[in-house]
């Protein structure tokens, strides 16, 4: 405890000796989010001697990215120097100063083409998430590894022999696995907040959209699957992006959906002027969430009444998502007016749809 | 230290939350035997969570069946085509075969709301194991996605949606690999190429879905996509992409599954069955946990499932079925209509039913 008390101490001296070079001179207790960075798993002391002034770097640097952040975000994504505290090109050039003194080619194969690959990574590059990620050596199947910066540069794969197991050793006084897995936290330190960042703004974005097709699931009107299939079918550009999953579709489309109506057919008989019909929406749209949903559709009543035609045909207007009423020509001059109630939705409001459900299955 | 998480995505057909997980420790455990290892506990190497759409898409069936039911009980319908069409519908909330499996084929790659639905929950689920296993109190945890037949296809459709290449620009709904690395990625029974000639999403054969390489951008530090030559579903559009690190698994045993109530059934498409064969579940203890596996055991485990495989006149009755499916892969693209590829699916399904039939009627005989 003492030493992790010890190593806190230490780091927040570093960190206070970086605020002297960044612009507005900030101090890490002013941002709490900075503050907890350093609990992070990741960020713990390591027992590996030649790692330790790495892991200071690689933490102050972290830290350094989270004050700019929480200082002016706009800023900080645009100006590398403040983002930064003054140190646009991250902490390659120590990491490469570390492999040079330390790694040969004679265990370690190829190191010195990686060396020069990475002494000329461009720097210029758009600041994006992974321009300050740093991983060195990245574990892949069991035993093999791969010297790696980021994607995109050197990614050469090399298995564990007998020979690099005792460099390991000497390095670190760890076997190979271990060492290597130490090497890529430490390493890693430097990104940690921006790689955070990335994750949760994903994680953010993500869980709103989902909860964007919630309610289009649950508060549209309800859908066919010939009416999911026709909507899809309209929106097929956008839904078919396999890159960027799409925001739910402002209009709902119909075809072919059946409805249960109540109609009023003033030209019907007495004691048949009133009836429960069939209603079909041949095409129709709804708006489902716009201030007051409304939508509408081509449609056509039936009912089996003794006198007159049994089928109209006219306009059904959608509110709500919920409400639907609806206007048939009968032909002959007569006309009926008719309501039309989303079953699953009314009842299930009221609690009764299991009920009715049950009723109507039997 | 805490050990690796293993998300698991089921495939095709109804599945009660918690059966995958048993699918794939059943299976890991009969190859920890078949490697001879003792005092093997699977729960001290591994964290398993699931994804499961089945119950969402089940929902949506049910609504669907019980919506057109309710209205054929108030209506009586006259017209011959709406009567066809509402008790095609109204058939939907039955769990047969046919309808469980096409059609969640179908919804995946018809029915673009509930699609994309199902895969932002399951965007979401894998955002936050890979937030959480970074940043827990004892380590980061490794990540491991283990996806089976549809689930391959979702799993493919949401990495691409998830992961940029390393030359793409940030994207606020994105991350990358070289932060956020799967440390493995096993697409078991992989259909994504099948399903997406109806999605018309990336193509896998070309997509960021793999092992990341010098070769390729990739999401995954090791890739293993896996298939059986005698499961019908990875004939039509196989999957052949060979990753850098990881290995394209052929698989090609049939065996007879024993059942606790005596019976025997014959079902290479099994996820259990995948994970007995210790070409992939000896790889993956080998691969995910620090288990002493020599070759030499591994090869002795080989000997051993062998053992439990069945030859001769079966295989050949399947082959013939094969070559049908086969055919109809080869007269599929992404050019031909929607409704034609509909058709052809119901094509597949029939085939499938048919080999399905034999396995059965070759389980009576064997038992």
């Amino acid at each position: 405890m003492k030493r992790l008390t010890l190593f806190v101490t230490t780091l927040l001296l570093l960190n206070s000796f970086a605020w002297v070079v960044h612009a507005d001179n900030n101090a890490i207790a002013d941002y709490p989010d900075c503050a907890k960075l350093l609990t992070h798993n990741n960020v713990r002391e390591t027992d590996v001697a030649i790692l330790q002034p790495i892991l200071a770097a690689t933490t102050e640097f972290m830290l350094a990215t989270c004050a700019a952040f929480n200082e002016d975000d706009m800023r900080a994504l645009n100006d590398r120097h403040f983002l930064t505290a003054g140190k646009p090109n991250g902490n390659r050039a120590e990491l490469v100063k570390l492999l040079r003194k330390n790694f040969s080619d004679e265990p370690f194969p190829d190191i010195s083409d990686v060396i020069v690959e990475w002494q000329s990574v461009d720097y210029t590059q758009a600041l994006n998430s992974q321009l300050y990620s740093l991983n060195v050596i990245q574990g892949k199947r069991r035993d093999e590894y791969a010297f790696m910066l980021q994607s995109g540069t050197s990614n050469i794969s090399f298995m564990v022999d007998d020979r690099m197991q005792q460099a390991c050793l000497k390095l670190s006084t760890m076997a190979c696995d271990l060492f290597f897995k130490e090497v890529e936290r430490v390493t890693s330190v430097q990104n940690i907040f921006l790689g955070s960042n990335e994750i949760k703004q994903a994680l953010v974005n993500t869980a709103q959209k989902r909860q964007d097709w919630h309610r289009f699931g649950e508060e549209g009107r309800f859908m066919t699957f010939i009416d999911i299939a026709f909507t899809s079918w309209i929106y097929s550009e956008e839904f078919s992006n396999g890159k960027s999953l799409p925001p739910p579709p402002k209009y709902q489309f119909f075809a072919l959906r059946p409805s249960i109506a109540y109609e009023h057919f003033s030209a019907a008989e007495s004691g048949d002027k009133d009836e429960m019909t069939l209603a079909v929406e041949w095409v129709g749209i709804n708006q489902w969430d716009a201030d007051i949903p409304w939508g509408v559709s081509i449609a056509s009543v039936y009912a089996d009444r003794s006198k007159g035609r049994k089928l109209g045909h006219g306009l059904m207007l959608h509110l709500n998502n919920k409400l639907s009423i609806g206007f048939a020509n009968r032909g002959g001059g007569d006309n009926s007016v008719y309501i039309n109630i989303d079953l699953l939705n009314w009842f299930s409001r009221f609690d009764a749809y299991a009920s009715f459900k049950n009723a109507m299955l039997d | 230290m805490k050990p690796p998480i293993v998300l698991v995505i089921h495939g095709m057909g109804t599945h009660v939350t918690g059966d995958v997980i048993k699918e794939v420790k059943t299976g890991l455990n009969a190859s920890a035997s078949f490697l001879g290892l003792q005092n093997f506990a699977l729960d001290t190497h591994f964290d398993f969570e699931e994804y499961n759409y089945s119950e969402y898409f089940d929902e949506q069936r049910k609504a669907q069946g019980d919506f057109f039911k309710a209205l054929g009980k108030v209506i009586p319908f006259s017209s011959r085509f709406l009567q066809e069409l509402f008790q095609f519908q109204a058939k939907l909330a039955d769990d047969s075969f046919f309808y469980t499996h096409w059609l969640d084929v179908i919804t995946y790659g018809v029915l673009d709301t509930i699609r994309i639905t199902a895969m932002l929950r399951l965007k979401e689920k894998l955002l936050t194991l890979l937030r959480d296993a970074a940043n827990d109190a004892e380590g980061k945890r490794d990540v491991i996605v283990v996806a089976h037949s549809l689930g391959t296809a979702m799993t493919h459709d949401v990495l691409t949606s998830l992961y940029l290449r390393p030359d793409e620009p940030d994207d606020d709904e994105k991350i990358r690999y070289i932060n956020h690395p799967l440390s493995g990625l096993w697409m078991v029974a992989n259909v994504s190429r099948m399903t997406q000639i109806l999605t018309r999403y990336l193509d896998p054969n070309h997509s960021i879905v793999r092992d990341d390489s010098a070769n390729s951008a990739g999401v995954a530090k090791i890739y293993y996509p896996i298939y059986n030559q005698f499961d019908p579903f990875t004939v039509f559009k196989r999957y052949l992409v060979e990753p850098v690190y990881g290995d394209l698994i052929r698989t090609n045993s049939l065996r007879f599954i024993k059942h606790t109530d005596g019976s025997k059934t014959v079902n290479p498409h099994s996820l259990t069955e995948y994970f007995s064969n210790p070409e992939v579940g000896a790889e993956f203890l080998y691969q995910h946990t620090m288990l002493q596996i020599t070759p030499a055991m591994r090869q002795a485990a080989k000997v051993k499932y062998l053992t439990t495989t069945i030859d001769g006149e079966l295989k050949d009755a399947v082959k013939e079925i094969l070559a049908k499916i086969k055919a109809l892969s080869n007269t599929v693209n992404a050019s031909n209509d929607l409704l034609s590829l509909i058709s052809c699916s119901m094509q597949l399904f029939l085939f499938v039913k048919e080999l399905k039939d034999l396995y059965a009627t070759s389980s009576k005989q064997g038992a």
